[in-house]
């Protein structure tokens, strides 16, 4: 019953107007109108609201309809829209429980011809997913027509009933089922437009989930419409893709057994209590079909209690989609051990070449030479030709020491000019330079327990001793009467410079010293200019606005090549209008812009060593450039939403990439590939940090978590929480000693990067029965009756490997970044009191 | 457009929708599309939530990325140019709109409408007179970007500098084991007022509010602590002296008297004697005002918990001081000024007290107010004509004195330095040329600069605000604040004296102008020097032989000094530093 507008089309007149899908109009009125309307409608993809108007406007019915737009043929229809004829199933007439097997076939158990059906079943299956409920017995119009939504909703219930009534070793791995059941079945109803009772639904359950799926329901709950289905990502994702579930051995029967009989659960009364066993069959019918289509099971051989929540938070979700899919190997048997699917992606490419390469031989040499004539030169200065006893060879440092992962040769990395230059030098000299004088940083005498005596009683000597071993010195920069906000922040790697990008699409940028910045001026006679100096300008002025881009500028990146020995001579932007610039800061002018991306880019950076940049856009890709080329060099593609920060890591080999989508990866930048996946925050990330030696990648993300990957390896070495508002930045002290984050609830944070951490509550035993298979909340999920106080919360989510909080004056804290000698430096912009802004997130 | 509205739920919806079907209908309405079915309408409105949903989400990505917590129009602006929709103009982000709320009145009866009275938002449009305009506004270019730096910690230690938030208080920390992060999310009003630059942020004024069971204590501490006869004394004051300045004083008693009077009225057992029968008082009702006082300083001294009042009890003391110095002002000889001044000089006398005790209560973090203690001690101590009754006002006030720049000197370096400045200024003002606006100005220096005022104005209209014009135009040289000078000198350190009384030829000046050897500040002075150098043990005039001595004795001294430290000949000797 589509609209067919050239079927009917009414009278033409004479001086026609506008013509759509052959509709002629001229005048709007009455019929006319509804026949445009609709088909604009159905244009759009609204065939049924065109069907309604086009019967009203074809006289059918007159005014409203009284009658409920779905008749009983179309719910019929509807409701079984995965239905396939009947024959090619390869469940045909099987009893349940065998299909249930099928489904939750062990793959580790292949002993039979019935697993390898399931498997082969599944690829049809995942096209068309096609529901065996149908083709039971008993379902039949009956069956349909008690399957309203409530029907729905008490299925689910009983199903949170049997997981909440089950052992409590259960528990941890038997939720994670009931978050996609609880999303299917609320884009079911929605599906079938009983919107009224996909709003009571979500409802009832909101606060059961709203602790770790906040996000997701509030973006699933403005779905209305069945269409709205199909058009939003989330909603498409979930139908999609299979929801990840793992599930121990003896789990996986306990749960085979209560979809087939309805044993266990007792607890909560569930099996007989509301519903009559027909209907409670009913309803664990339907959620064995979201079982079939929606749902992937990983069976660990391990118990469910040597899990640790970390790894339920790595392995449970819409994750299949994340980890790139392998190149079809030999036989592509793929089967699950105990390894998640990204441990075994991560596993498929084995060495990284993480190692930190020294400079190129000549240059070493020449480094080495201007670093003994230094020293020559200083001896002399000091005490005559006597040499000092205690002074080190500077030498032994220009090589920097082994990580522990095999070394790139040249011929891996991108390539680089092939003479290096007197800046190289120098850089490589303060460089040297720079690590012996740095400030060292070493946690480890550094312990809680101090810390909480320190706070409490002043200052005693052994603490601050202990202190100022363990923590850096911060230097805040605070930006001020930004009404609009300032977007970005940066300082030169010299530290001479800092630079803020704001929303009202400049840049600008200061001198850290205060002193003026003089541009080259434009109007000189070439022929008299013998020293670039005389045409500098004579007046400078304290800052400079950087003017051509035509959107917030969200990234800032001076270029790195002089290191801390020279100013930056180039500073990178990126913007919401989708450009990248690149601007001289000689004639303090834009350069090039580099257009590629098709949407905002978020975030840039410098290679290590300049020459190649990169940048992540909200067009789901991380680019590489190359500083005198308009296009890019490498496209990564693979993330499922916007890549929101770029990292390169120290050796120029791999860029970390973080993404909306909520996982990182790593990219080899030669070959374009992905050679990492880290899965395991919760919300997308928003700040990253590569460490110095290579060997770790800190990660925040919109949980309020930060993680610390292990790039060798590909796992997660530890979870840090303690942040109550976005995270904006992070950086590595020199030596990966110390993290320090700093984020949006005006607080910056230090972190020790070696030591254990964990949450610092009471024994592990209990605390495993209340974390939850997401991880860090430590609200029970039962009922509100055993909810931990406000306050005890508050301590609870802070992992004991936070070393201290820095709290400023309501700055939220933008950037933050270490100097070669470990000087701290933060900048963020004031935010003047406007009225209450609540900033705590968790619920 | 009405008559859909029959059928049409409020604006609201009830189903737990944000966008109303009606709001539909309106838009179609304004659009020229009169009659929409009602079907249409409502899956329209289901669609235009989510899309409205929808942009709002791509919103959220620029907001993050823009590194805010609030969401601006300029947000959902960028979001609607990704979206590539068309995008709403005239919403600027520093010009945020404000909706108006109206609650329509109830429909016309002609209109067959059983509208609900939901309120309506509208954008008001402001009509603007151009004339005027061009006339009145000036455009105010706002401050240009700037930054400021500052170590947020040095060596792990967050040094407690104004650019720092304060750390939270002992008992906080105590409760939670670390700094929260919600204390630290909160604002801290009294410390961000002092931000550098603050002026041209407006913050409103916070409230302090004090306990009620302080409000009580508060009110007793007045009650025991005041002679009881102040109050009427002061009032009477008021009657006596028509100037200007006795109505400023009466207004800060006048509190005072308030609070005691309600006092008297809620607390029965603080005997409040009617005034003017305090000279025929029984020695009963003595004892017991003095037993009274005695405890109130205790308490004022020992007791923990006082920090909150510490402000209000600062300020009371000022105030108290100034109305008491005033009234003993003047020298009329009735029996009522008698009175008068008896009573100021035992106000004074308890107001020491106080201040000693304050200083001495080890539980009170008395730093940040020492700018407001400082002038009615130095008031004490200065002030030309101090009551005659206790006659040591001006050593009890230089011994605290003392006690303060010991205490806190090494907190604050410069403190004995300008208290130093200060009490010279007063010792060696001329006594023919008043000078009228040296003390309270470097009284001033006092105040701001030199003293880190962590939570100093509590309240911006409260304590800390009071101007102290003590000794204004009396300062020329009386003999009694060059005593008082000469024992804050004496007070703070030798060097001090030695500065004064002989670098600057402080001696001279005193006994070239004293009336005689009996008035105080020769006293004074001769006790200063003591201090200096001590007497000799067996005083031994100086004789005949010494001409040179006396010679010396009377360049550095004056006559009136070499001829009374003559009489010792070892000390003279000593303090010009001869050797015998």
């Amino acid at each position: 019953m589509s609209a067919t507008p050239d079927g009917d089309s009414p009278k033409l007149d004479g001086n026609e107007a506008l013509v759509v899908n052959g509709v002629a109009i001229n005048k709007l009125s009455g019929r006319d109108l509804d026949q445009l309307a609709a088909a604009v409608l159905e244009q759009r993809g609204y065939a049924d609201i065109a069907a309604i108007i086009q019967s009203r406007s074809g006289g059918l019915v007159s005014g409203v309809q009284a009658q409920p737009p779905i008749s009983s043929s179309d719910l019929v229809n509807r409701h079984l829209p995965r239905q396939k004829p009947t024959g090619d199933s390869p469940f045909d007439k099987p009893g349940i429980s065998e299909r249930v097997a099928g489904v939750l076939s062990d793959p580790s158990s292949k002993n039979s011809k019935e697993a390898r059906d399931s498997r082969d079943s599944r690829e049809p299956r995942s096209k068309p997913p096609q529901s065996s409920l149908t083709e039971l017995g008993a379902a039949t119009a009956s069956q349909l027509l008690s399957d309203d939504p409530l029907n729905r909703q008490e299925a689910f219930r009983d199903l949170q009933a049997w997981v909440e009534g089950s052992l409590d070793m259960y528990k941890p791995e038997f939720r994670p089922l009931l978050f996609p059941m609880f999303v299917h079945f609320y884009l079911d109803l929605v599906q079938e437009g009983y919107l009224e009772g996909a709003r009571m639904f979500m409802r009832r359950f909101y606060r059961y989930f709203s602790v770790n799926h906040r996000v997701v329901l509030d973006r699933l709950s403005a779905l209305t419409m069945p269409i709205h289905v199909g058009q939003s990502d989330l909603a498409r994702r979930y139908r999609e893709e299979k929801y990840v579930v793992r599930l121990s051995k003896s789990g996986k029967d306990l749960l085979l057994g209560w979809l087939t009989d309805g044993v266990g659960g007792e607890d909560m009364g569930s099996g007989v209590g509301i519903m009559g066993g027909e209907r409670a069959k009913a309803g664990r019918d339907q959620v064995l079909k979201v079982i079939n289509n929606c749902l992937e099971f990983h069976v660990t051989s391990s118990h469910s209690l040597t899990i640790s929540p970390n790894v339920w938070e790595e392995s449970t979700g819409l994750i299949t989609k994340l980890v790139p899919s392998k190149q079809p190997d030999g036989d592509g048997d793929i089967l699950m051990t105990n390894g998640t699917a990204a441990e075994e992606y991560n596993a498929s490419h084995p060495d990284l070449k993480l190692g930190l390469p020294g400079p190129e031989p000549a240059l070493k040499e020449e480094v080495e030479k201007a670093l003994q004539d230094d020293q020559m030169h200083g001896m002399q200065m000091a005490n005559g030709l006597v040499p000092h006893p205690n002074a080190p060879d500077l030498r032994g440092l220009v090589q920097p020491p082994s990580n522990g992962h095999p070394v790139p040769t040249p011929a891996d990395g991108p390539p680089m000019p092939p003479n290096f230059r007197i800046i190289d030098i120098k850089r490589e000299v303060e460089r040297v330079r720079d690590i012996r004088r740095r400030i060292k940083l070493d946690p480890t005498t550094f312990s809680a327990m101090e810390r909480k005596e320190f706070s409490m009683n002043g200052f005693d000597q052994r603490q601050v001793t202990a202190r100022q071993k363990a923590l850096p010195s911060v230097c805040c920069f605070t930006f001020k009467d930004a009404p609009e906000g300032v977007s970005s922040a940066t300082f030169s790697a010299d530290s001479t410079l800092i630079a803020a990008g704001f929303s009202e699409s400049y840049i600008r940028l200061w001198s850290t010293k205060g002193d003026k910045l003089r541009a080259l001026r434009s109007d000189f006679d070439l022929s008299e200019v013998k020293d670039l100096r005389e045409i500098k300008e004579r007046h400078g002025t304290i800052t400079r606005k950087l003017i051509g881009h035509s959107a917030p500028v969200y990234g800032l990146s001076f270029e790195p090549s002089g290191g801390a020995a020279l100013p930056p001579r180039f500073l990178l932007s990126s913007s919401a209008d989708s450009t990248a610039r690149l601007w001289s800061l000689d004639t303090m002018t834009n350069v090039v812009a580099y257009r590629g991306h098709s949407k905002p880019v978020w975030d840039i950076e410098w290679s290590p060593r300049g020459i190649y940049f990169a940048t992540g856009s909200r067009d789901n890709t991380a680019r590489l450039w190359t500083s005198d080329r308009v296009s890019p060099l490498r496209i990564f593609a693979g993330h499922l939403s916007d890549v929101d920060c770029v990292k390169f890591h120290p050796n120029s080999l791999y860029l970390a990439t973080g993404s909306s989508d909520t996982t990182c990866r790593l990219w080899d930048v030669q070959s374009g590939t992905c050679v990492r996946v880290f899965i395991g925050h919760q919300g997308p990330v928003t700040a990253m940090a590569t460490s110095p030696d290579g060997k770790y990648l800190a990660s925040a993300g919109e949980d309020l978590a930060i993680n610390l990957w292990d790039l060798g390896t590909g796992k997660r070495v530890k979870k840090m929480t303690g942040h109550t508002a976005t995270i904006y930045s992070l950086a590595f002290s020199q030596e990966t000693s110390v993290l320090v984050s700093g984020g949006a609830d005006w607080t910056v944070r230090c972190w020790d990067v070696k030591s254990a951490g964990g949450l610092a509550t009471k024994t592990s035993a209990e605390d495993a029965s209340l974390v939850d298979a997401n991880g860090f909340a430590k609200k029970p999920t039962a009922s509100g009756a055993e909810a931990p106080t406000e306050k005890e919360e508050d301590d609870n989510f802070v992992t004991r490997d936070l070393m201290e909080t820095f709290p400023t004056k309501r700055t939220p804290i933008f950037n933050v970044q270490f100097t070669p000698r470990n000087l701290c430096l933060v900048a963020g912009c004031y935010q003047p009191p406007v009225g209450e802004v609540s900033f705590d997130r968790r619920v | 457009m009405s008559n859909r509205r029959e059928q049409g739920q409020g604006p609201v919806p009830a189903d737990g929708s944000l966008y109303s079907p009606e709001a539909v209908q309106d838009v179609a309405a304004s659009m020229g599309l009169p009659t929409l079915p009602e079907e249409l309408v409502q899956r329209l409105a289901k669609d235009v939530e989510y899309r409205i949903h929808q942009v709002i989400e791509e919103a959220a990505r620029f907001t993050r990325h823009g590194k805010r917590t609030s969401m601006s129009p300029s947000d959902v602006d960028q979001a609607l140019q990704a979206l590539n929709i068309e995008p709403l103009y005239g919403h600027l982000p520093h010009m945020p709109t404000s909706f108006r709320r109206v609650v329509p009145a109830a429909a016309p009866s002609g209109s067959n409408a059983p509208r609900t009275n939901a309120p309506i938002y509208f954008l008001e449009d402001e009509e603007i007179d151009f004339d005027k305009a061009l006339r009145d506004e000036k455009v105010v270019l706002p401050k240009m970007v700037s930054w400021h730096a500052h170590w947020l910690a040095v060596e792990g230690i967050q040094p407690l500098t104004i650019d720092n938030p304060p750390r939270p208080p002992l008992s906080e920390q105590k409760s939670r084991k670390q700094s929260p992060p919600r204390s630290v999310l909160a604002p801290v009003p009294a410390a961000s007022a002092l931000q550098p630059g603050a002026q041209n942020r407006k913050y409103k004024p916070t409230k302090h509010v004090l306990s009620r069971e302080l409000q009580i204590y508060y009110s007793r501490l007045n009650a025991a602590l005041l002679p009881s006869a102040t109050t009427s004394a002061a009032s009477g004051a008021t009657a006596v002296q028509p100037n200007g300045a006795a109505a400023n004083a009466a207004g800060g008693t006048g509190a005072a008297t308030a609070t005691t009077g309600e006092d008297g009225a809620q607390i029965p057992d603080v005997a409040m004697q009617p005034a003017g029968q305090s000279n025929a008082a029984p020695t009963m009702q003595q004892q017991q005002q003095a037993a009274r006082r005695a405890a109130a300083l205790a308490s004022l001294q020992y007791d923990a918990g006082l920090q909150n009042l510490l402000p209000y009890i600062v300020r009371w003391v000022g105030q108290s001081v100034v109305t008491a110095i005033r009234n003993s002002d003047g020298g009329s000889d009735s029996e009522r000024r008698q009175r008068e001044l008896a009573i100021a000089g035992e106000t004074l006398e308890v107001m020491l007290k106080v201040i000693h005790a304050l200083i001495q209560n080890e539980r009170l973090f008395i730093e940040p107010y020492l700018h407001q203690i400082l002038p009615p001690l130095l008031s004490i101590l200065l002030t030309a004509s101090l009551p005659p009754s206790p006659p040591t006002l001006r050593r009890d006030a230089s011994e605290i004195l003392a006690y303060v720049s010991l205490q806190h000197g090494t907190t604050y370096p410069s403190l004995s330095e300008r208290l130093t400045k200060t009490l010279l200024l007063a010792l060696l003002a001329p006594s023919e040329h008043p000078v009228k606006d040296e003390g309270p100005s470097k009284m001033e220096g006092l105040d701001d600069e030199d003293i880190d005022m962590e939570g100093g104005g509590v309240d911006g209209t409260g304590p800390g605000t009071e101007q102290y014009d003590f000794f204004k135009g009396r300062m020329h040289g009386s003999s009694g604040s060059r005593e008082g000078a000469v024992r804050g000198l004496a007070s703070l350190s030798p060097q001090a004296v030695e500065r004064g009384l002989i670098e600057s030829a402080g001696a001279r000046i005193i006994g070239a102008e004293a009336r005689s050897d009996q008035a105080g500040e020769v006293g004074a002075v001769l006790d200063a020097l003591e201090k200096l150098k001590p007497r000799s043990k067996a005083p031994v005039p100086l004789g005949q032989m010494d001409s040179d001595v006396k010679e010396k004795l009377e360049e550095v001294f004056g006559s009136r000094f070499a001829r009374l430290i003559g009489k010792d000949g070892g000390w003279a000797r000593s303090l010009l530093g001869m050797s015998e």
